[in-house]
């Protein structure tokens, strides 16, 4: 993949070579989004942080798994964070509760003091915004609370169409809007 | 594979997003898989979701570094799975929690899962070839149903012009000629609606008839072609029934006066029927 950081280059290469360093790394530059992943997704700390820890440990065993030509090093743990909040959501056969999105923006702040990251920060949350408040949380609904398509139409009391429609409108502004900032 | 098409579907989104139905859950991943510009496109679309992902960016409780860091487990040599795959649609909700205790006790047990799992992504790699072959080559096959028709047509149409051309070709050959005069056949009768020509070598003594406008011939008669010579009717043949034919090569004639048509009986008569002629023509 392009545009690697050092940082990533350097955490794969301990990752693939079982170096413990990697899971340190991993740590002090992306457990902020990880974690993030967590909290939106599962909302309760609780549940956050036991996840958050198991997420970890799964990025650790399934290091040398990790193939860098196939996949963002990033993209592959945020993955890997998804997967397991919805393993959660579904053994407890729960989903959080819808959230507005603009009550997550404080958030946005704390993650400045990571040292490295893959995105540009203060670009994004700028760019973010300028999505529809309504595409965005069909967007959200669907990628990190795991709602099926007929169940955001319900929620949100939208036909069935328009909740596609929707979530693909702002899949294509992000396109537009993060290009530059993961160099595609 | 139409693959631009397929991703112009949008339908790698709807995967993201879990939009899709198990089938095309299972598509998608067999596809990625199978062409580079689907997996691309994919992927792409993951870099731009999580990166989305980091706007809800939170740092954790501190005390959680040193746990995590301290208590790795051992890491594996091969993944049991690949953890990032898209699972089952998640509109379903199952308890895997079971499943997920045997998976760490038997490793019999995540063999046949995994020969099971192979088995059928290889299964629906498999079908959807089939299907895709067998839509394809349909499409195929009336497509060039298709083409056959439209290349027998144009065949057709070839033939037609390269049959006129020839026809006024041979004409033009005639009438160019300076020795041949044309002899313009009027109607015999005033009532009558029919025009014909004769163009005649008088060097050569050759005739040749252009039809040009003369009234179909009833089913069981034929147009017989005459000279006059010294006063006399001389036959210079039939005027061909064949459809398309309006020009013909007659044989020579010494001394013609005038050139007559008239309308016999099928094969043609000794002597022409006066009654019968349709046009006529002197020489000048």
């Amino acid at each position: 993949m392009s545009n690697k950081t050092p940082i990533e280059e350097e955490i794969t290469r301990n990752l693939l070579s079982g170096n413990e360093k990697a899971m340190a790394l991993i740590y002090d530059n992306y457990s902020a989004a990880l974690y993030g992943v967590c909290r939106k997704m599962l909302l309760s700390t609780e549940d956050s942080e036991e996840v958050f820890q198991e997420v970890m440990v799964k990025i650790w065993k399934a290091g040398k798994s990790f193939d860098p030509n196939k996949a963002r090093l990033y993209t592959w743990m945020v993955n890997i964070a998804r997967n397991t909040c919805i393993d959660l959501m579904r053994k407890n056969n729960r989903r959080p509760q819808i959230q507005d999105t603009d009550s997550n923006v404080h958030v946005i702040e704390q993650k400045n003091h990571n040292t490295e990251f893959p995105v540009d920060h203060i670009g994004l949350k700028e760019e973010i915004a300028k999505l529809r408040k309504e595409d965005r949380n069909v967007l959200e609904l669907a990628y990190f609370s795991g709602y099926s398509q007929g169940e955001i139409a319900k929620k949100l009391n939208h036909p069935l169409g328009t909740v596609k429609t929707r979530a693909r409108k702002a899949i294509n502004e992000l396109k537009t809007l993060l290009a530059r900032d993961i160099g595609r | 594979m139409d693959v631009k098409k397929y991703i112009e579907s949008g339908i790698i989104d709807d995967y993201l997003m879990g939009f899709v139905s198990e089938q095309e859950r299972q598509e998608v991943q067999c596809l990625s898989k199978i062409y580079p510009e689907i997996n691309e496109v994919l992927r792409s679309s993951e870099n731009i979701m999580s990166t989305w992902a980091a706007d809800f960016a939170e740092a954790p409780p501190a005390h959680l570094r040193a746990k995590i860091l301290d208590n790795l487990p051992p890491q594996e040599d091969l993944p049991k799975q690949d953890p990032t795959e898209q699972k089952e649609d998640k509109s379903i909700l199952i308890d895997f929690s079971e499943i997920d205790q045997d998976k760490d006790e038997s490793p019999k047990v995540n063999y046949w899962s995994y020969a099971a799992a192979i088995a059928f992504i290889f299964g629906a790699i498999m079908v959807w070839q089939w299907q895709s072959a067998r839509s394809s080559s349909l499409e195929m096959k009336d497509e060039m149903l298709v083409q056959q028709e439209q290349m027998e047509d144009l065949k057709n149409n070839y033939e037609e012009m390269a049959s006129a051309m020839q026809l006024k070709d041979g004409l033009l050959a005639v009438v160019s000629d300076p020795d041949v005069q044309k002899i313009v056949l009027g109607p015999a009768k005033e009532d009558m609606n029919a025009n014909s020509a004769m163009y005649w070598n008088k060097v050569t003594q050759k005739a040749y008839f252009h039809r040009l406008a003369l009234p179909a011939e009833p089913s069981d008669s034929q147009y017989q072609l005459w000279a006059i010579v010294d006063g006399k009717p001389q036959s210079l043949g039939m005027v061909s029934l064949e459809e398309n034919v309006a020009w013909q090569e007659l044989s020579t004639v010494e001394g013609a006066q005038a050139f007559a048509i008239t309308l016999e009986p099928m094969g043609g008569s000794e002597s022409p029927t006066l009654e019968n002629m349709m046009v006529i023509g002197t020489v000048s």
